[in-house]
């Protein structure tokens, strides 16, 4: 294990990382949402942690807020758990940096994360902790059809400790991580779609990227796009909207290896919204970088379309390999990497 | 008092009404006129869908009649088994006319709709499993 210098990134999470909570929520129009999303790459292996609180709106006006867990295992043959919390089992910390959810935490500490999770119906327990080696990256108040989100993320972090998940046990040591924290009020079903990629390297240190594309529900009308790239935990590269071109080529034909919830299979389409292959460039003077991410299987999450009863929103978690080159400053670029890639069909 | 299947379904058709009201109108719509009598296992039940869908005996001359056995039903739940290819291979069982069968499917898609925005419906699916003896 390579030794990791302390990083000045801690501080900048301490005071820019908690949960931000609908402030407003019984008087703003469109309900509120809000997740804490965890990647971590380890043994060929990539697993998806998330937290999230949706304020779900009831019959006559009442809403409640809905805490979640999901934990999803991608690998050759992809497995999946999904749990729903009860409203009243959860609890949020006044400090607004821990959230409960049954028997799982998340808390957001000085030095980085703490997540335990404990499902036993699903055979699911984890112990980590998430030490940011880079800073957190935040923006504001994008539009998501009438809505608006915002989101940090932490494009590098060191994941250790433990997570049960399929009948198997797995134990890390300074894994590399990847976190996002997205909040905002919006309606799923709303006139939006997105995609968001997150490209990892196996060792810290080494390039890791950030892809990102806020678009109508078609795609033809793109609202921001990013192209974001760091190395030795500092970021190298920023192309934002102009800059940024992405290409789509075919689409991915296999079915969803997993569906969460699982009768989601049976509401959705078998086609998919994850392209074969998708080529995403960036430019500006003096630089350029391109990656390709080539899909080899994605699981499938069904949320009910808040503006019509009779379809589901899809979100497709799409993992491969990517490869990604250019040229940064005069410095070469040309490194091989694991992405996972998440297509939101609105 | 036990839990039966039909009283299971009862409950998710109150459920769906009181927590997803748009899609319990839907499923009603979706419903009709059709009578339909389902076998789950060695229960029998009916379906009636007027004035709402509603629990009955099961009718003499049923629209559709279905028969399944509660494993099925699980598979399909959890992504293990497709409805389609669970009726191509006789897990599912539907008697009655092209027509009749078509809309029953539309009505099961809805009922499904509303099932994924009642937040009580998942507990009824573990008390589904326990009567099954398929608790995991």
């Amino acid at each position: 294990m390579t030794p990791v210098a302390p990083v000045p990134a801690m501080a900048h999470l301490a005071t820019s990382d908690f949960f931000r909570l609908p402030s407003q929520m019984a008087t703003r129009s469109l309900p509120y949402k809000e997740w804490q999303h965890f990647v971590v790459t380890a043994e060929s292996l990539r697993f998806l942690i998330n937290f999230s609180l949706s304020v779900e709106e009831q019959p006559g006006g009442v809403r409640r807020l809905s805490p979640r867990v999901l934990v999803m295992c991608h690998g050759a043959s992809s497995a999946s758990a999904h749990h729903r919390g009860e409203a009243t089992n959860f609890a949020i910390s006044n400090d607004l940096r821990s959230l409960r959810v049954d028997d799982s935490t998340m808390s957001i500490r000085d030095d980085g994360y703490a997540v335990t999770i404990d499902l036993p119906t699903h055979d699911i327990h984890a112990d980590l902790v998430f030490r940011p080696t880079s800073r957190p990256f935040v923006v504001n108040n994008q539009p998501v059809g009438a809505g608006r989100l915002s989101w940090l993320f932490v494009p590098e972090l060191l994941a250790s400790g433990s997570l049960r998940v399929d009948g198997r046990s797995h134990e890390f040591d300074e894994a590399v991580a990847y976190h996002d924290h997205n909040w905002g009020h919006f309606r799923w079903g709303d006139d939006f779609s997105w995609m968001w990629g997150s490209v990892l390297p196996e060792r810290s240190g080494d390039l890791s990227v950030v892809a990102m594309r806020m678009t109508d529900r078609a795609g033809h009308r793109c609202f921001a796009q990013a192209l974001y790239a760091w190395k030795d935990r500092e970021p190298i590269a920023i192309f934002r909207d102009g800059q940024v071109s992405m290409r789509r080529s075919g689409s991915f034909t296999h079915p969803a290896t997993s569906y969460l919830p699982p009768i989601v299979s049976m509401l959705t389409p078998a086609s998919t919204d994850v392209p074969g292959v998708l080529e995403v460039r960036g430019s500006s003077p003096g630089s350029e970088l391109s990656l390709r991410f080539e899909a080899e299987q994605f699981s499938r999450i069904g949320l009910p379309d808040e503006q019509s009863v009779d379809r589901v929103v899809t979100l497709d978690e799409a993992t491969g390999p990517v490869h990604v080159h250019g040229t940064i400053a005069g410095h070469a670029i040309d490194a091989n990497a694991a992405g996972l890639f998440e297509f939101c069909h609105g | 008092m036990a839990d039966t299947y039909a009283s299971l379904v009862a409950e998710s058709f109150a459920s769906i009404a009181v927590e997803a009201p748009a899609a319990h109108q839907a499923l009603t719509l979706a419903l009709g006129d059709q009578a339909i009598a389902i076998r789950l296992d060695h229960e029998q039940f009916g379906v009636a869908a007027r004035p709402i869908p509603t629990i009955t005996a099961p009718a003499e001359a049923p629209d559709v009649a279905i028969e399944v056995s509660a494993s099925t039903v699980r598979a399909v739940i959890d992504g293990d088994l497709s409805l389609a290819d669970a009726v191509t291979n006789d897990h599912v069982r539907a008697v009655g006319s092209l027509d009749a069968i078509a809309q029953v499917h539309d009505a099961l898609i809805a009922y499904v709709h509303g099932a994924i925005r009642s937040p009580a419906v998942p507990e009824l699916r573990t008390r589904f499993d326990e009567i099954a003896g398929l608790r995991r």
